[in-house]
């Protein structure tokens, strides 16, 4: 907690703001703590729940005692404009608390990302009709926000949609395949892709506030991932067959919805880095204590140069994460435009976040790849951070783009 | 002469264990202070009690025997002590176990005579003309020692688990005198209603062994690996206030501040974290040994033996291989 | 009903402790200072009263140095409607009579309550005499280990506990109640960004000890040094990282060695 403190104390904060700041986390971190951390392996162990039968999907026990607490603490409204019950507030607050949440639980920490993505879309380029009704429910998490943008053959090239959307009278009627839901089926707002004009490929894609209460049985959960990680977040494939969404949740202009999606995941992606930062220092903890009590010929393995020098990388590549994904926070409260920041601070968080878990395990040994410790999971589930969000591949595609673009 | 009175505070009619931990103290100054160790007892019904207090070396009880005593009502005992505390003039020392009345009542009857406190004081003992008391602070990781001057009216309650219980001895004898309650009307400001008191199904303080639990057991009914270990290895139950407070267990059962101090041959815990509270009731088992999934729990500081794992999975094992 | 909850700066309990270790308001490093732990239940239970009642206003009072304004405002953060400090720099009084009466003098000073609450103890001196001692101060009924409540017009029905059980008193109001960490104010509400905006927004106020007519605060008991206990001689044997049965073997050989046998009292 102290290192994200000394952080932020370098930041244009005022004395009020780091006040509040502090108490935040400091509030934060005794609910991921105390309450969060408890459950996580219960989380990993039970999953997410889908009835056939009914079509509903459920997280697993406990999870939403825990949501509702967040929801009662107020911390989605944290970066929502005061305009729509929100507090306004830096979004350098908002990914250290993702990190926080992320050191307790990564499954529940997949609550936030997506929530101030939902936030960030709708408030940039939702209707006022749609901002008057969707704003203040994910402000208080009385909505979890959802994004639907993959298909089966859409998944880096989101460009690539299907589904197509239909205007019959004051509403589009959106039929197609949505995979790698998270929280599909749960949530109250879906941002979603869809083709409005198919003579004119990519630039005949519209966003749109899909809303599940209104689509009704247009919006249908077909089945739920079974993943190798996460398993307490809900992943979901959800068929839209006319699936109605009014007029006034079309985001920005029609035809115009690649642009606007691409451009808004830049902010996501810092979300995910403060993600990976949150993992991996998990791990490093948990490998510190590990290597300051396992003796081996005679001594802690921590003394051991080898354990201390992978140690030593794992802190710096921690701290390295922490700065990129803060500063690029920084940097887009400001003002910025942080499109490649956003994607540096990605690649290297999230794959230092594979190296530091890979290195977790192997610190713990023949423990580490036991399902009873805890680094086994941070393992599987830090796995996905370099896949979700754009993959690291995509990350250096733009990376590399953008720095040629502005070369000097 | 200095005057050294022990508030005898009774309970399910026995004077308490914490009671006579601090006789033990009061015996010591009593001899260095060269004086006669007095008591007064509050309550109902209490003169067997009170010859019975003579034989730990009391030379003069002061019994409050009055059905008004019956339960405990701490207006009226700060009065009816206060009227008693009168008579003494200085050096008077009062003292008290630090049970929870004594918690309560002593540093009222401080605050009423305006008076110096060693409040929850582990020692008291006479160093030249001063008086001297260690209190721990942050739960014992630092020791402060208190000192007040012999010859004013000092006030004391003295911490439980510290100091062994004063044995009776049969030989010896005292005086009983009646001291006739005083209770003004500002003291019926307090009243009793009811008290929930387990009955007494068993006694934890003889067990040689005990398998206690506490909130890591996780249920009621997960409480029942805790009643067969004990049945199988042929030990009792005792549980941490979480435990008890959650009702998984009754109160009987209860280990700590709040309920019984043990020193069984051997105590283990079972997901009890080990808070001060309930350390002060069974650190002075003779082996202790942990059972605990954190390594990091308090509870390790004072046991002897921890094993790091799930309660449920070492129970069921243990009672296998004995 | 309006209630007066005192409130402590304390140390983190994972902070490290200097060896004399007395003041614990004045720290180097604020983020070591934080709210005795056990008067959150007191705040918890403050909320819970005037939230059932509907009406009434809770004051968080603070004795300490300006270390502690993150613990006055912890408890606006909290829900508290006000609170303020007494300035207390360098732990100027610590001696338990004398900050009773201080804190008496505080209530005198507020002059209308109906319930004064403190947590059951302190994490640093953990003596629980404040409550009986500042209730002896104000001549009110006072009940210590309070783990529930209901209130009865004027009177109050309070549960404490007592060994073995739980008695329950009724009190003419106005009262003092330590509260319990255990029973219906165990788990303390946190924070909320709500609050915690508006609490960053509030300025304490500051009151000072000389201006509440406390009186004479003579020390006739005194710290006369504070040191650290003697290491413990035995450390713990820990078992761990293996098989159960096999964990319980180690256990079991090793208490042989000493001589001593689990399965004696069968």
């Amino acid at each position: 907690m102290k290192q994200i403190t000394k952080i932020f104390k370098t930041f244009n904060f005022s004395k009020e703001e780091q006040e509040q700041n502090q108490m935040i986390l400091d509030m934060v971190y005794e609910l991921a703590m105390n309450e969060i951390i408890e459950k996580e392996q219960d989380w990993d162990e039970e999953g997410a729940h889908f009835d056939p039968a009914t079509k509903q999907v459920s997280y697993p026990s406990g999870m939403m005692d825990l949501y509702k607490k967040c929801q009662e603490n107020d911390l989605f409204a944290i970066i929502v404009p005061e305009k729509y019950d929100g507090f306004g507030l830096s979004y350098t607050l908002w990914t250290a608390v993702i990190e926080l949440m992320a050191r307790a639980s990564l499954a529940f920490s997949m609550f936030f990302p997506s929530q101030s993505l939902s936030i960030e879309i709708i408030n940039n380029h939702g209707t006022a009709q749609a901002k008057e009704k969707y704003l203040p429910l994910l402000s208080s998490g009385d909505a979890i926000g959802a994004m639907a943008f993959s298909e089966p053959n859409a998944g880096s090239d989101i460009s690539a949609v299907t589904t197509k959307a239909e205007l019959e009278g004051n509403s589009y009627y959106l039929t197609g395949n949505k995979i790698w839901l998270s929280h599909g089926g749960a949530a109250g707002t879906n941002i979603g892709l869809a083709v409005t004009d198919k003579s004119k490929g990519p630039r005949g894609l519209s966003a749109f506030v899909i809303d599940p209460e209104i689509a009704g049985d247009g919006y249908e959960v077909v089945r739920i991932e079974e993943k190798m990680g996460l398993h307490g977040s809900i992943t979901a494939q959800v068929a839209l067959d006319r699936a109605e969404v009014p007029k006034e949740n079309l985001l920005g202009n029609e035809n115009e919805g690649l642009r606007l999606v691409l451009g808004s995941l830049a902010s996501s992606r810092i979300g995910i880095a403060a993600q990976s930062a949150g993992i991996a220092e998990t791990a490093l903890q948990e490998s510190i204590n590990y290597a300051n009590q396992r003796v081996q010929f005679g001594r802690p393995i921590g003394k051991h140069q080898a354990i201390s020098f992978m140690l030593a990388d794992m802190a710096t590549q921690v701290h390295q994460a922490r700065l990129l994904y803060l500063n690029t926070a920084r940097m887009k409260d400001n003002g910025e435009n942080t499109q490649i920041e956003s994607s540096i601070a990605k690649y290297y968080a999230t794959e230092a976040a594979q190296k530091v878990t890979y290195d977790a395990v192997q610190i713990h040994g023949g423990y580490g790849y036991s399902r009873e410790y805890r680094v086994e999971r941070l393992f599987r589930d830090a796995r996905v951070l370099t896949i979700y969000e754009g993959t690291s591949e995509m990350q250096k595609t733009i990376i590399s783009r953008g720095t040629q673009a502005r070369a000097e | 002469m200095t005057k050294l009175i022990v508030v005898i505070e009774i309970a399910k009619g026995k004077i308490t264990g914490i009671t006579k931990e601090c006789l033990t103290v009061a015996k010591k100054l009593s001899e260095d202070l060269g004086v006669d160790i007095e008591g007064v007892m509050l309550g109902h019904g209490i003169n067997d009690l009170a010859v019975n207090a003579t034989k730990y070396g009391i030379k003069k009880i002061y019994k409050v025997d009055d059905a008004q005593f019956a339960g405990i009502n701490i207006l009226y005992h700060t009065r009816t002590l206060e009227e008693l505390v009168k008579q003494f003039s200085p050096p008077t020392i009062i003292m008290a176990g630090a049970s929870l009345y004594g918690q309560e009542i002593i540093p009222r009857l401080a605050a009423r005579f305006n008076s110096a406190i060693f409040a929850s004081v582990t020692s008291l003992v006479l160093e030249g003309d001063n008086l001297v008391g260690i209190h721990p602070l942050f739960e014992e990781k630092l020791l402060g020692t208190m000192s007040a001057d012999k010859n004013q009216m000092n006030f004391v309650t003295i911490l439980g688990g510290n100091n062994p219980e004063a044995e009776i001895d049969e030989s010896l004898s005292g005086e009983v005198t009646d001291f006739a309650p005083v209770i003004s009307e500002r003291d019926k400001r307090e009243t009793f209603v009811e008290e929930k008191i387990a009955k007494v199904s068993v006694d934890i303080t003889k067990a040689k062994l005990i398998i206690a639990g506490g909130r890591g057991v996780g249920g009621k009914e997960k409480f029942g690996i805790i009643h067969e270990t004990a049945k199988t290895l042929g030990g009792e139950v005792g549980a941490s206030r979480a435990a008890v407070d959650a009702d998984w267990v009754p109160y009987d059962h209860e280990i700590g501040q709040t309920g019984k101090t043990i020193t069984p041959d051997f105590y283990i815990g079972c997901g009890i974290s080990g808070a001060i509270q309930h350390l002060v009731g069974m650190r002075n088992s003779k082996t202790i040994i942990a059972v605990n999934t954190d390594e990091e729990a308090p509870m390790l500081d004072v046991a002897h033996y921890a094993i790091i794992a799930d309660l449920h999975e070492v129970l069921p094992e243990l009672i296998k291989k004995l | 009903m309006n209630i007066i909850v005192f409130i402590k700066a304390t140390i983190d309990r994972n902070a490290p402790l200097g060896p004399d270790e007395t003041f614990p308001g004045d720290r180097d490093d604020k983020a070591d200072v934080m709210t005795n732990n056990y008067d959150k239940h007191a705040i918890e239970a403050a909320l819970q009263i005037v939230e059932k009642k509907g009406d009434g206003k809770v004051t968080a009072v603070c004795l300490g140095s300006d270390m502690a304004d993150k613990v006055v405002k912890e408890a606006i953060a909290m829900g508290c409607h006000e609170a303020f400090r007494i300035e207390n720099s360098e732990a100027r009084v610590i001696n338990f009579f004398s900050v009773a009466k201080i804190l008496a003098a505080a209530i005198k000073k507020i002059g209308t309550y109906d319930l004064i609450l403190f947590g059951m103890q302190s994490y640093d001196y953990g003596t629980a005499t404040m409550a009986p001692m500042v209730s002896e101060f104000l001549d009110l009924p006072t009940a210590s280990w309070v783990e529930r409540i209901s209130l009865n017009g004027d009177k109050i029905n309070v549960e404490k506990v007592i060994e073995g059980g739980t008695r329950t008193i009724e009190l003419q109001l106005p009262a003092v109640l330590s509260i319990a960490s255990s029973g219906d104010f165990e788990e303390p509400r946190y924070t909320s960004v709500r609050r915690i905006m508006k609490a960053s927004r509030t300025k304490v106020p500051v009151w000072e000890i000389d201006k509440l007519e406390a009186g004479a605060l003579d020390t006739n008991v005194e710290f006369t040094k504070i040191e650290q206990p003697p290491a413990r001689m035995e450390e713990c044997v820990v078992f761990k990282d293996d098989d159960v049965p096999v964990l319980i073997d180690n256990l079991l050989s090793a208490l042989k060695d000493k001589g001593l046998n689990l399965g004696a009292y069968k």
